[in-house]
């Protein structure tokens, strides 16, 4: 327990399924604080549902996860009362960024990034845009506060998605395969954004394809595979001399695809 | 032979009616769409047996004619439960009735066109269930519907002239009388089937302008 306390995210023993399948097998992983963790893998390995029951979106079947020391989650034959739902909800310590950015496209750049200030945490209109123009200069996009989403580039609305998970102040940030469905020209603004935020010392999880950006900035790099982390090593290991033969199948496959086109970044 | 001369003198009696189509209309289409809402909602969140009821409504009236409600609700309460309603509430009531359950089925359709990652966003948020419908989906739902509840709009208000079975002085009712009066069915039901036109043709286009609109402004990036 004490060991626990001093890790930032805790996710022990996970199971989850879907129906009768097993989509998280006994998954555990921790996460010190300002640290920034990469999760590879091949498509159906889990990784974007590990994200999805760290930000509470599915409940779990087995194990716990613990943010900060508090429970978020846990499977039913967890011993302990169950997790406040709606104290966790408030406690904002996870911010989320998708795939599929899910602005609000109802609303214009700077009505997405206060909103959830306004509505949840009842902040007064000035301080919210206050908030979110800080923000919004921090991704680059104070010129783009009352455009709607619709208007903007991938890359530049996967950076409204980043300022307003940003304006709850959340502990860590999940982003689950945020460069995927972008433009290859627009990917490098958007991991450069990702890039600040490491380095101004926020703890991150990043499920990505992006190799280059996980060898860079990286700390840990965690392998899934089946449902199952099989290996967890820093990059300059884990690319160079993986110990585990899935996790070199898995990267010389990836190498292979990329082939001579690979951009650098 | 064909002589709207012969009835166009009688036409400002029929334009008397419009108040009182309008009203029905209008008060059915609030009431419906009010109740629908609800009615939607429970139906997508299942709740037992709650969401069976919600079916239920919502299958009973999209299935049975609303002549039948009306006809039944203003000869047959009275009888049966003792309960005896003014023509206006029961017209409106039946259509309302209707209204609702055509809502509802709209309602669920916008708001299940809602895509699941504008819940899963606005719930990592921290936003709180009726926080997401009320911000984040509910608006995007009402674009997608305006233009079927502009449709639902534009026959109700044609649905309103059965409010002439129980003796309602709207424009249709008006209308039998006045052929009767006049020998001149053909010519007065022209009449009002021009009034009708006149009141529902702007109704039509709106519908049509609004599903344009909305098509551009959900276009897939």
């Amino acid at each position: 327990m004490a060991n626990e306390a001093r890790k930032l995210v805790v996710i022990d023993r996970v199971v989850k399924r879907y129906g009768g399948e097993t989509v998280l097998d006994g998954v555990s992983l921790d996460v010190d604080a300002g640290q920034v963790m990469v999760v590879i893998g091949p498509s159906g390995s889990g990784k974007s549902t590990l994200l999805r029951c760290l930000a509470r979106l599915e409940a779990i079947q087995k194990g716990r996860i613990l943010i900060d020391g508090a429970l978020v989650a846990k499977g039913a034959d967890e011993p302990g009362p169950a997790p406040d739902a709606a104290a966790a909800r408030l406690s904002h310590d996870v911010g989320m960024v998708f795939q599929s950015f899910n602005l609000f496209p109802h609303l214009t750049v700077l009505e997405n990034v206060t909103l959830a200030p306004r509505r949840v945490r009842g902040m007064a209109a000035a301080e919210a845009e206050a908030l979110a123009m800080e923000l919004l200069g921090r991704v680059g996009l104070e010129d783009k506060r009352d455009v709607h989403p619709a208007r903007l580039s991938g890359g530049q609305q996967q950076r409204a998605a980043i300022a307003r998970a940003l304006a709850m102040k959340p502990r860590i940030m999940l982003f689950d395969e945020v460069t995927s469905a972008l433009d290859p020209e627009l990917v490098g603004e958007v991991l450069k954004t990702m890039r600040g935020l490491a380095e101004q010392g926020m703890t991150m999880l990043v499920v990505t394809h992006e190799m280059g950006f996980a060898r860079d900035v990286a700390d840990d790099v965690v392998f899934m595979d089946r449902g199952a982390i099989v290996e967890r090593a820093p990059p300059g290991r884990i690319f160079s001399q993986p110990a585990e033969a899935r996790t070199r199948a898995f990267l010389e496959r990836l190498l292979e695809r990329e082939g001579g086109s690979r951009r650098s970044r | 032979m064909f002589r709207l001369d012969a009835v166009i003198g009688d036409f400002p009696l029929l334009l008397l009616g419009v108040p009182l189509t309008l009203a029905l209309t209008l008060a059915a289409f609030a009431v419906g769409t009010l109740a629908a809402l609800p009615i939607a909602m429970t139906r997508i969140a299942r709740v037992p047996g709650l969401s069976q009821g919600a079916l239920a409504w919502i299958e009973f009236f999209r299935t049975t004619p609303p002549l039948m409600h009306i006809v039944w609700a203003y000869y047959a309460l009275p009888v049966i439960a003792g309960i005896k309603l003014d023509a206006f509430t029961v017209v409106a009531g039946a259509l309302a009735c209707s209204t609702s359950a055509q809502m509802a089925e709209i309602f669920r359709g916008g708001i299940l066109a809602v895509p699941r990652g504008q819940w899963d966003a606005s719930q990592v948020l921290g936003l709180s269930p009726w926080q997401r419908l009320w911000w984040v989906v509910l608006p995007q739902t009402l674009r997608l519907i305006l233009a079927p509840s502009c449709n639902t709009l534009v026959s109700l208000l044609k649905q309103s002239s059965l409010a002439a079975v129980i003796a309602m002085p709207e424009i249709m009712n008006r209308g039998w009388i006045l052929a009767s009066e006049t020998f001149r069915p053909i010519e007065v039901l022209t009449l009002v089937a021009f009034i009708y036109f006149v009141l529902t043709w702007p109704l039509v286009l709106l519908a049509a302008a609004l599903e344009r609109q909305s098509s551009l402004a959900f276009r897939s990036d």
